[in-house]
C-alpha cells in the first residue's frame, strides 16, 4: 500500500474540517485515485470543487505533490516508497481590477 | 520646502551626518498602477527628488508630474501615523467617531479575535477590500483570503468601472490584461475611449514615449472619443461620439471591410480563430458525434472534420471553408465566419450614424482606412525572423467598454484586429507581453498560452488566479458578488449594491459579511452613489481599514492602521506579471523591485508584512504559505515551508531567488533596481508560432446565457437574453433608454491625467496643478450646446440624474465635447477633514450613479458609467 499524507489547505480545509489526513492507496497509486478517495470521504460536493469534469482539474486548483506542482491525474505518487505528500488549495475566482 | 517626519534619533541624525548621505536609490512609482521604475534622490535621510531610472525599460528614464509628486504624499502632515480605535459606536457621515490612539497588538489582538471567531463559523463572513492602484498588495491579499477560506475580496471602484470586459476579453482574445497598438510598426491606430500613450495606467510612461514616437514617425491615430481629451488632442482626428454607443461604430466599419470591400484575412482566420467551426441552427457548434469535438468544413476532402484532426490521428486537413453552406450531422449548419458575415451586413454605417451620431460617411471612410493600412498578407523582416505585417490596431479600454453593453463593445472594437489578422502581429494590436521564454539562465519566469477546451486559447499568465478561459459554467453563488453566476465577469456591483440584501435573500446566499478588511480603498467615492455604498458598510459590525489618510470610508471603520506609502514600501514585483505592466513590442524583459526609501516613520506599517502576523496570529501560517508558494510560483529549495513565520522580506528574497537564482537576491536587486535581458521576435510577434485559436464567433457565450438564466430568472434576477448571443451587437445603455426630455445630456466621468482617481486627490502638487487645468475640477461641456442653455464659462450648476441625485459643480464650455455630453474628472469631491488638501475640490461625479444589477452587464457585471442628466443653473457653493 501506497502511504499518502494531505493536506487541505483554506477553503478546502473548511469544508472537509481538517487540514491533515492520511491515506493508504493500492499500489500504483495515481494522483487520480487520492482525489477518488477524498471524494469518497467528503462527498461529491468536493469532488465538484476540485474537478471541472472527470478528466479535468478545476483552473483554480493548484495541487503539489511533495512542493512540485502537477496538473496531470496520472502523476504516480509514492516513487520508490518514499513518502508523499499531496498538497491541495483551491484559489477560487475573486475579484480582479 | 519639504518637511520630513522621518523619526530622528540622535544616532540617526548622527549616522546621516558622518555619511553626508546623498544617494539615488532605485525603486517603483505608485502614484497610478503604471508603476513605472524610479531614481529617489535621499539627501541625509531625506527624499528630495524623484526620477524616472534610466536603465528600466519600464518608464525609460521618464516620469509624469504624478510621479515626481509622490514625495508630497510621502511627506503629508495628514497621513495617519498611529493605529486609531473608533470610541463612538454610532457610524454614519458626519458622525464623530471618536478616534483614540492605540497600539499595534491592542489594534491586531482585537483583529485577530474577530477574524478567529468568524473564521470558525463560516470563513466567507470576512470580505476583504483593497485598491486596485498599488499593485503591490494583490498577491497577499488572494493569499490571505485563499489561507483563510474566503472568495470574498473585490478592488471596488477601481474593478467594477476599470476592466470587467477589457481585460477578461484581452485575455481571452490577446492572452493579455490589455491591448496596445505596436508602436514601433504601426501606421493606423483607432483607439476607442483609451488613452493608452496619453495618461495614465498600464506601461504609463513607456507607451508615452512610444506613443510620441509613433506620432514623430508618421502614425495616424484616430481617437473615438465624447470628450477631445488627453489622447484626442494629440490625434491627427478626434471622432465625436455618444457616449456608450462605440460598438456600433466597430461593428460598421466591421460591415464596410467585409461585405463592402470584400476585406479579411482568410489565412489567419482559419487557422487562428473559429471562424471554420460549423455552427447549427441552434447557433452552437455543430460537434463530431464520436470526440465530440467542434467541426469544421474540409474543402479539399469535401466534408465535415474535426477542426484538430490531425491531432486525433486522422490525415490533416485541407482547406477550410469560411463561407458556404453545408450539412454535417444531419443538420444545415455554416461556418462560423459566415454567420459573422450576414450578422454584420445588419450593421451599415446608415445603421449607426443615428446611434453614434457620427456621419455615415465618416464611419465609412474609417473603415475603408483601416482596410486600406491593414496591408492584408504582407509580411516583414525583424531579427530576421519573417512575419506577418499588419500595421492596424483597434484599442479599446474603459471609456468604451465601462457600460451596461461592455462585452459587445470590446468584442466589436477587437473584431476589427482580427478580420485583417492584425493581432499580435508586426503593426497590429499587442497583449502586453503575453508569451515570455524566461530569463536566459533559469528559463523563469516561462509562460505560452495554449490551446484549452474547443482548440481556443488560455492565457498563459494571468493577474488573478481563476483564468478568464475556460471557465467554470454558471452555478448557484456562494460569494457575496455572485461571480459563480457571471462567469465572465470580475468586479461585481453586489458587493456594494442598492439590491444587495434582497438579491442575497433570493439566492439563498447563507451567511452575511461580518468583517471586512479595507486596504487602501475608498469605496464610499469609487463605486457609486455614496448613500448606497454607505448603508452597505453599516450592515458589516467590525471594519478596520489600512489608510495613508483618513477617508469618508476609514471615517466609517472600527479600527483604523496607519500603511506605509509606496516610497516606504517594500515588493519582489511591482511590474509582474508582465502581461500587466510591462510595456508591449520589441525591446527588454525588466524586472524591477520597490524598496523603503526612508527609516520607518512613526507607527506606520505595511500593510503585507501586517497581514502575514494576523495569519500567524489567526492559525493559519501554513496555509498563507501554500498559498504564497501556488501564488508567487515558487520553486524548491525557495518555497515557504510548513508553518514558518517568514517576514515579508523574506518572501521577496525567495521569490526573487527562485526566478532569478540565488545570485539575484532580494540584495542584489535593492542594490541594482532593476534585471533586464532582451526579448525575442518570437515572444513578442508569437502569435504565428503558437497554435491557438480565438473566437470571433462566441458560442460558449450563448451556452453561458442558457445556463445563467435558468439559474436566476426563477429567483427573479433578469438576465436578459439578447446579451449572450453568440455574435456582439449594440444594446442600448441605461441612459440612452430614458425618454424624459428634460434630461437631455450625457454625464461622465473620464481618467485625469493630474489625478489617479480618487488616490491623488490629497496630494498638495497635483491639487495646485489640477486647479489650474481648465476640465479637473470642473464639468466640461460643449460650448454651443451651454450658450443654448445660457450658461457661461465658469457658471455653477446642478447636475440631477432622474432618480434625484445630484452633485453641484462649475461649467467649463469647450469645442472639445461632444454636444450631448458633460465630461468630469474623477474621482474629486471630498468631504472628510482628514484629507484637508482634498476636501471641496472638484466633482463628485460618481454620486450620480446607481450601484444596482439592473445598472450592470448582465454578463460580466459592469457598472454602467454614463448616466442622463439635466442641468440647473444654481448660485456658487
Amino acid at each position: 500500500m501506497a502511504l499518502v499524507t494531505i493536506k487541505l489547505f483554506g477553503m478546502l480545509g473548511a469544508m472537509a474540517g481538517t487540514r491533515d489526513l492520511q491515506l493508504e492507496l493500492a499500489e500504483p497509486a495515481h494522483l487520480r485515485d487520492a482525489l477518488d478517495a477524498l471524494e469518497a470521504r467528503f462527498g461529491p460536493e468536493f469532488r465538484q470543487r476540485i474537478m471541472r469534469n472527470p478528466r479535468a482539474l478545476q483552473t483554480y486548483l493548484r495541487i503539489f505533490v511533495n512542493e512540485t506542482e502537477v496538473t496531470d491525474l496520472d502523476t504516480v505518487l509514492q516513487i520508490n516508497g518514499l513518502p508523499t505528500e499531496v498538497s491541495l488549495m483551491l484559489l477560487p475566482a475573486a475579484e480582479g481590477g | 520646502m519639504v518637511q520630513a517626519f522621518e523619526q530622528k534619533t540622535p544616532e540617526t541624525e548622527r549616522a546621516h551626518e558622518a555619511n553626508g548621505e546623498d544617494r539615488w536609490i532605485p525603486s517603483a512609482c505608485s502614484m497610478c498602477y503604471g508603476t513605472c521604475s524610479i531614481l529617489a534622490h535621499r539627501v541625509n535621510g531625506v527624499v528630495t527628488k524623484i526620477e524616472g531610472n534610466p536603465a528600466s525599460e519600464i518608464g525609460k528614464g521618464r516620469l509624469c508630474a504624478k510621479g515626481i509628486s509622490g514625495i508630497m504624499t510621502l511627506y503629508d502632515p495628514n497621513r495617519v501615523n498611529v493605529p486609531l480605535r473608533r470610541t463612538n459606536p454610532k457610524k454614519g457621515v458626519g458622525v464623530d467617531p471618536g478616534w483614540k490612539e492605540i497600539t499595534w497588538d491592542e489594534a491586531l489582538d482585537e483583529i485577530a479575535a474577530r477574524l478567529r471567531k468568524v473564521r470558525a463559523e463560516d470563513p466567507r463572513k470576512l470580505f476583504l477590500q483593497r485598491t486596485t492602484t498599488n499593485t503591490t498588495i494583490g498577491p497577499i491579499c488572494h493569499a490571505f483570503c485563499h489561507a483563510f477560506g474566503t472568495m470574498n475580496q473585490w478592488v471596488a471602484g477601481g474593478g467594477l468601472h476599470c476592466g470587467n470586459g477589457a481585460h477578461l476579453i484581452s485575455g481571452i482574445m490577446h492572452a493579455s490584461w490589455s491591448i496596445v497598438p505596436d508602436f514601433e510598426h504601426c501606421q493606423y491606430a483607432v483607439y476607442f475611449g483609451a488613452s493608452k500613450g496619453h495618461a495614465a495606467g498600464h506601461a504609463s510612461c513607456s507607451n508615452m514615449g512610444l506613443a510620441a514616437d509613433a506620432r514623430v514617425r508618421g502614425m495616424k491615430m484616430v481617437v473615438v472619443d465624447p470628450m477631445c481629451n488627453f489622447a484626442a488632442a494629440k490625434a491627427n482626428e478626434w471622432v465625436p461620439i455618444r457616449v456608450g454607443t462605440d460598438a456600433a461604430l466597430a461593428l460598421a466599419m466591421a460591415h464596410v471591410l467585409v461585405n463592402e470591400l470584400g476585406i479579411w484575412d482568410a489565412p489567419y482566420l482559419a487557422s487562428k480563430t473559429n471562424a471554420p467551426y460549423l455552427i447549427g441552427p441552434d447557433k452552437l457548434y455543430v460537434r463530431d458525434a464520436e470526440t465530440q469535438e467542434p467541426l469544421v468544413w474540409d474543402a479539399t476532402a469535401g466534408r465535415a472534420r474535426p477542426y484538430n484532426a490531425e491531432k486525433l490521428g486522422q490525415e490533416p486537413l485541407g482547406e477550410l471553408a469560411l463561407e458556404g453552406e453545408y450539412e454535417a450531422q444531419g443538420v444545415r449548419c455554416r461556418p462560423a465566419f459566415a454567420c459573422l458575415k450576414e450578422h454584420l451586413a445588419r450593421h451599415t454605417p446608415e445603421w449607426a450614424e443615428p446611434i453614434t451620431t457620427i456621419p455615415a460617411a465618416t464611419i465609412r471612410r474609417l473603415g475603408q482606412e483601416f482596410g486600406r493600412e491593414a496591408r492584408v498578407g504582407s509580411t516583414i523582416v525583424i531579427d530576421g525572423v519573417r512575419l506577418p505585417y499588419r500595421p492596424v490596431a483597434a484599442i479599446a479600454f474603459r471609456g468604451s467598454e465601462g457600460h451596461r453593453n461592455a462585452v459587445y463593445n470590446f468584442l466589436a472594437i477587437d473584431l476589427l484586429n482580427h478580420l485583417v489578422g492584425a493581432a499580435d502581429v508586426v503593426g497590429g494590436c499587442l497583449g502586453f507581453n503575453p508569451v515570455c521564454h524566461g530569463h536566459p539562465e533559469t528559463k523563469r519566469p516561462a509562460y505560452v498560452p495554449y490551446a484549452g477546451p474547443d482548440g481556443l486559447m488560455v492565457t498563459g499568465s494571468w493577474m488573478v488566479p481563476h483564468l478568464p478561459y475556460p471557465f467554470e459554467y454558471p452555478r448557484m453563488p456562494k460569494s457575496m458578488g455572485f461571480n459563480e453566476l457571471f462567469p465572465l465577469g470580475m468586479s461585481s456591483p453586489l458587493m456594494a449594491s442598492a439590491d444587495q440584501e434582497e438579491r442575497w435573500q433570493r439566492f439563498d446566499l447563507p451567511y452575511r459579511p461580518e468583517v471586512m478588511i479595507n486596504i487602501g480603498c475608498n469605496s464610499v467615492m469609487s463605486v457609486g452613489n455614496s448613500e448606497t455604498v454607505i448603508n452597505t458598510l453599516l450592515r458589516i459590525p467590525f471594519i478596520v481599514s489600512f489608510d495613508l489618510f483618513r477617508t469618508e470610508l476609514s471615517d466609517l471603520a472600527d479600527i483604523v492602521l496607519p500603511d506605509m506609502s509606496y516610497l516606504e514600501q517594500l515588493d519582489s514585483k511591482p511590474n509582474y506579471p508582465f502581461i500587466f505592466n510591462l510595456p508591449g513590442g520589441m525591446g527588454d524583459w525588466c524586472w524591477a523591485v520597490r524598496q523603503p526609501l526612508i527609516e520607518p516613520v512613526a507607527e506606520r506599517r505595511q500593510m503585507n508584512q501586517v497581514l502575514l502576523e494576523l495569519a500567524e496570529r489567526v492559525g493559519i501560517s501554513e496555509d498563507i504559505n501554500m498559498a504564497l508558494n501556488a501564488l508567487l510560483k515558487l520553486q524548491p529549495p525557495f518555497t515557504l515551508k510548513g508553518s514558518q513565520q517568514y517576514s515579508f522580506a523574506e518572501v521577496c528574497d525567495q521569490h526573487l531567488k527562485s526566478n532569478f537564482g540565488p545570485r539575484h537576491d532580494l540584495a542584489w536587486f535593492k542594490e541594482h533596481g532593476v534585471l533586464s535581458w532582451p526579448k525575442k521576435p518570437q515572444e513578442v510577434y508569437w502569435r504565428p508560432f503558437v497554435e491557438v485559436r480565438v473566437p470571433i464567433y462566441w458560442e460558449y457565450l450563448k451556452r453561458v446565457g442558457d445556463q445563467a438564466r435558468a439559474l436566476a430568472e426563477p429567483r427573479g434576477l433578469h438576465l436578459p437574453e439578447e446579451f449572450y448571443d453568440p455574435l456582439p451587437t449594440w444594446l442600448p445603455c441605461p441612459g440612452h433608454e430614458c425618454s424624459d426630455e428634460q434630461f437631455d445630456l450625457y454625464g461622465f466621468y473620464y481618467r485625469d491625467t493630474i489625478h489617479t482617481n480618487s488616490l491623488t486627490q490629497e496630494n498638495a502638487w497635483l491639487d495646485e496643478t489640477a486647479q489650474l487645468d481648465p476640465n479637473s475640477y470642473y464639468i466640461a461641456m460643449n460650448a454651443e450646446t451651454g450658450k443654448k442653455k445660457g450658461l457661461h464659462d465658469g457658471d455653477w450648476v446642478w447636475m440631477e440624474t432622474v432618480k434625484g441625485r445630484r452633485v453641484r459643480g462649475r461649467v467649463h464650455l469647450t469645442q472639445g465635447m461632444h454636444p450631448e455630453g458633460l465630461g468630469i474628472g474623477g474621482c474629486a469631491g471630498h468631504w472628510t477633514d482628514g484629507m484637508p488638501v482634498a476636501r471641496g475640490k472638484g466633482v463628485f461625479f460618481n454620486q450620480l450613479l446607481e450601484i444596482d444589477m439592473d445598472h450592470a452587464s448582465p454578463v460580466n457585471l459592469n457598472l454602467d458609467l454614463c448616466v442622463k442628466v439635466r442641468l440647473r443653473r444654481c448660485e456658487e457653493a
